[in-house]
């Protein structure tokens, strides 16, 4: 108990018993410590965990790199130049990429392929994408943009060009997708295809317009 | 008051367990100068480890030459800095995220968010990045490749519900001014092309200037270009080991 | 100490010369964090209700979610619990200490420019000053006062702790001394580094999460720890259990917890071994966590039947079992095969409250209730409202988090599978977040009561009334 602080304490009121009386009865001059000894099966857990600790630092480190982000990222890295190189292109491999590319269309074409009325035309159903390919991949290479009829509806809105963003596997990948996806029963797109038609429009810088594209299509 | 038992809180019957000592308690826990100097310690410790040397690492990357010459990352936009200024005072970061993770985790390559996954690189000139952590809404990191459009933007932010049907964004109206059309000779800057169903009649409806930069910056999240090798290194969704 | 008469009156005579010294400046903490309580809690419940109808006062934007959901945040961090949580490290401090709270009137003064500046800052986030930089959302210049404030409050917990007229240290009071140290340092780096040129890049992400993780790991689980150690055994009457567990339980948290931050950024563009500090420092955690869950637990046994009587006891041991139950939660979540589901999702934020809610809130509750009657000399008013703000927070909290946890778990699993689109993700999770905002409702109806409890009090005290009455007894015949 203290010294200094019952000489700082300002004089208890003598008059007021029960006032004086009413800390004791509330509480003790707790807390104390007791001292029952840690068990020996809780440290022994407790060096096995630190010994895991230990283990999966050093097995998921990285090295210390600033370019290892996941676990086994530099050991695969030889392997993952080898399969760039090497990309498939088969019509399965193709629809599988395909449908990765194809979220960037379902912002306005909706997952279900279905698109938003009088917005965005829908790709399921339609001659647009089950017809020729090289409509469609023209459409991608440069955009579309004025009146179209898409399944007995009218839209006119734009649709951007994706020449400049996807690669020509990229774009064969997408469109043999939608052209198989949801009702649709089209066949698939080549990459090569794409390439041809890109350098044959190489010069181009103006969207398509439905006209346009209806013209082409019944040269061909 | 006298029953010391009638309070909630009161002393109770002691019992004395637990009072033999087992070791003796060190003496340096009784010294404020110890107990300060650990707890320093440890917080120093974390801040050099957590903060000090990921910084350095990170500070040394240097912009990339990209195969197609251009410099990466690209400066933003004077515009499209001011669009970020509004994104992060809106605060479109509690639901949004901007990050590919990497090695398809989550599903982020798989789901399209980007055809590679973020790098160290992509934020080297961001003094706020905003990577956020919760997608109630989709991930933004490449919102620009995936949703060019202008109008597109522009018709979601005035109402989520127009381009996406079940979204639960809400809508910013007061980003955008109604102008009436009578009495105009031009056609304002900004306008938006509603869909017939929504159009404010006789009026149009006008981005501001806060709404035409934040779609700005929304259009220059694109951050899907292929860097050279070892120019810290993203997974494309191709190469996906797991 | 020997239990003879005297000994027992000289203790509580020092007691009370302590209480009276403690008055002010607590009792301007504890009043001034109620209000910020309710102030948050209007906030948290638009929030809520936005998530799942987003045309409910959408027309401004001031009240747009992006602004009201930080506003929230901050106003509950720097508002309601560090406010709180200073009246009771003080308080704490002084009691274990033996000694007067020093520097009352700076204190006083303190806890005013504070309110002011908390004020400031949400009104700034609300207007459109919000950083977006998560727990750090107040403008620099708010910060930077908040700052030195803490310094102050520091200067104020060391001289208290330097003074002691007590020989023998007790844990609670390394926790509150390592507090004051830890959060300065942390408040005042943090900001400096993010908002200063120090860091750019993902760099600030990683300086981000070490210092949003630390508020809750080295600044509230200090106090609400420092808490529970004090008052379990103090209402229950027995020693805590073994000091070596103390011991063990404060340095391996001093030690661990302050890595943990990382693991909010698994899988992102960060190093891996950056990520992987982050995931054992979470793991590792388990050491402190456990050793004084089995302290408190070992000091409660057999006086389990004393939750029916104190209001204290209730919520402390409430808040000491969820800190058990959100440290493993935490643990397990920082693994990268549960981190993958539920990162990004709303099981983080149920995570969130387990931790900033169901302990440390419910641990600063339990607090007053043994803090404020002893400053005030005034009982508390009613034990069925006390009860009341018992069930209401607690099965308030509890639903909270079982919706959300399932609800972001589930979300979590969807989001992995690429054939799911998106718009199907946000329309399951609406029933969750419909639990949430019943759960919200009836935590803000437990903070009315209390705020109505406190307020009495405070007005009781304030005009001189309410002196006999008895301490109400939450349950039983007593």
């Amino acid at each position: 108990m203290s010294d200094s602080l019952r000489e700082s304490q300002e004089s208890p009121d003598e008059g007021d018993i029960h006032e004086m009386h009413d800390p004791i009865a509330r509480e003790f001059e707790r807390p104390e410590d007791g001292y029952q000894p840690i068990p020996l099966t809780l440290i022994f857990l407790f060096f096995a965990l630190v010994g895991w600790g230990g283990w999966y630092l050093g097995a998921y480190s990285g090295d210390w790199r600033v370019d290892v982000f996941y676990p086994g990222d530099r050991a695969t890295a030889a392997a993952e130049a080898q399969k760039e190189s090497s990309g498939g292109t088969s019509p399965e491999e193709l629809a599988t990429l395909g449908k990765r590319v194809y979220a960037q269309c379902a912002a306005c074409h909706q997952q279900n392929g279905k698109g938003v009325a009088g917005n965005f035309p829908p790709l399921d159903g339609t001659e647009w994408v089950t017809g020729p390919p090289q409509t469609l991949i023209r459409i991608l290479l440069h955009g579309l943009e004025g009146p179209i009829q898409v399944a007995g509806n009218e839209y006119n809105a734009q649709m951007p060009a994706w020449g400049g963003q996807l690669s020509d596997r990229q774009i064969a990948a997408v469109l043999t997708y939608i052209r198989s996806a949801w009702s649709n029963q089209a066949g698939p797109v080549k990459p090569a295809q794409v390439e041809s038609l890109r350098k044959e429009s190489a010069d181009r810088s103006a969207s398509w317009t439905a006209s346009e594209l209806k013209s082409l299509e019944s040269g061909q | 008051m006298s029953d010391t038992r009638s309070h909630p809180d009161g002393p109770r019957p002691d019992d004395d367990d637990g009072r033999q000592v087992w070791l003796t308690p060190p003496e340096s826990m009784q010294h404020s100068l110890f107990i300060a100097a650990g707890v320093l310690a440890t917080v120093i410790a974390s801040y050099v480890g957590l903060v000090a040397i990921p910084n350095w690492q990170v500070n040394r990357l240097e912009p990339v030459m990209l195969d197609n010459g251009e410099t990466y990352p690209a400066e933003r936009s004077e515009l499209a800095q001011k669009g970020k200024d509004v994104y992060i005072d809106l605060g479109c970061v509690y639901c949004h995220s901007q990050q590919v993770r990497q090695n398809d985790f989550g599903g982020d390559l798989s789901r399209g968010w980007g055809m590679r996954s973020s790098v160290p690189l992509d934020y080297t000139r961001e003094e706020t990045p905003v990577l956020g952590t919760m997608r109630t809404g989709p991930d933004l990191r490449n919102i620009g490749g995936r949703q060019p459009s202008r109008q597109w933007h522009y018709l979601h932010l005035y109402n989520p519900r127009i381009t996406s049907p079940g979204s639960t964004m809400p809508p910013f109206r007061f980003l955008f001014d109604t102008v009436p059309i009578e009495g105009r000779t031009n056609v304002p800057v900004g306008r938006v092309d509603m869909p017939e169903e929504h159009s404010v009649p006789g009026h149009y409806v006008v981005a501001t200037d806060r709404a035409r930069a934040l779609v700005e910056y929304l259009l220059s999240l694109d951050h899907d270009q292929t860097l050279p090798e070892n120019a810290n290194r993203g997974t494309d969704p191709e190469q996906v080991d797991r | 100490m020997g239990d003879s008469e005297t000994d027992l009156e000289r203790d509580a005579q020092s007691r009370k010369a302590i209480d009276a010294s403690a008055r002010l400046p607590v009792v301007f903490m504890m009043a001034s964090g109620v209000f910020w309580l309710l102030f948050g809690t209007v906030l948290a419940f638009i929030a809520s209700f936005k998530l799942h109808s987003p045309w409910f006062l959408a027309d401004q934007a001031w009240l747009t979610f992006g602004r009201v959901r930080p506003a929230h945040l901050n106003t509950m961090i720097y508002g309601w619990a560090s406010m709180t949580g200073i009246g009771v490290l003080l308080w704490l401090q002084a009691r274990l200490s033996r000694v007067r709270v020093p520097l009352r009137k700076s204190l006083i003064a303190v806890g005013v420019v504070w309110n002011f500046a908390v004020l400031a800052g949400t009104v700034a986030i609300l207007a459109g000053g919000s950083t977006s930089v998560e727990w750090l959302e107040f403008p620099p210049w708010v910060a930077a006062i908040l700052g030195a404030l803490f310094v102050v409050v520091m200067a104020a917990s060391v001289l208290t702790f330097v003074r002691r007229n007590v020989e023998h240290v007790y844990v609670s009071q390394w926790y509150l001394f390592g507090a004051v140290f830890w959060f300065p340092f942390l408040y005042i780096a943090g900001n400096l580094v993010i908002h200063g040129t120090g860091a750019s890049g993902v760099a600030e992400a990683t300086a981000n999460w070490w210092y949003a993780h630390n508020v809750l790991g080295i600044w509230f689980t200090p106090i609400g720890l420092a808490a529970a150690y004090y008052f379990i055994p103090k209402v229950i009457g027995r020693p805590i259990h073994s000091y070596y567990l103390s011991l063990l339980g404060f340095w391996t948290l001093a030690l661990f917890y302050n890595w943990a931050g990382t693991h909010h950024l698994i899988g992102g563009p960060i190093p891996l071994w950056v990520q992987t500090v982050g995931i054992v420092a979470s793991m590792m955690m388990f050491i402190p966590v456990i050793t004084v869950a089995i302290n408190h637990h070992m000091t409660m046994v057999g006086h389990f039947d004393k939750l029916e009587y104190s209001p204290t006891l209730r919520f402390i041991v409430f808040g000491a079992m969820s800190y058990t139950l959100v440290s493993v939660q935490g643990s397990l979540t920082a693994l990268r095969v549960v981190n993958e589901t539920t990162h990004f999702t709303h099981y983080t934020i149920a995570h969130a409250h387990l931790g900033m809610y169901a302990f440390v809130t419910m641990v600063l509750f339990g607090s007053m209730y043994y803090i404020l009657p002893r400053l005030t000399g005034r009982e508390w008013s009613s034990g069925p409202l006390i009860r009341a703000h018992f069930w209401t927070t607690g099965l308030g909290m509890v639903l909270y988090w079982v919706g959300l946890t399932i609800g972001g778990w589930i979300q979590g699993q969807m989001l992995k599978n690429p054939d799911i689109a998106f718009i199907e993700i946000v329309q399951t999770t609406l029933p969750y977040l419909w639990s949430r905002s019943f759960a919200a409702a009836l935590m803000s109806v437990g903070h009315f009561i209390f705020a109505y409890l406190v307020g009495r009090m405070l007005y009781e005290w304030a005009t001189d009334r309410g002196k006999d009455r008895l301490p109400p007894m939450l349950g039983g015949d007593q």
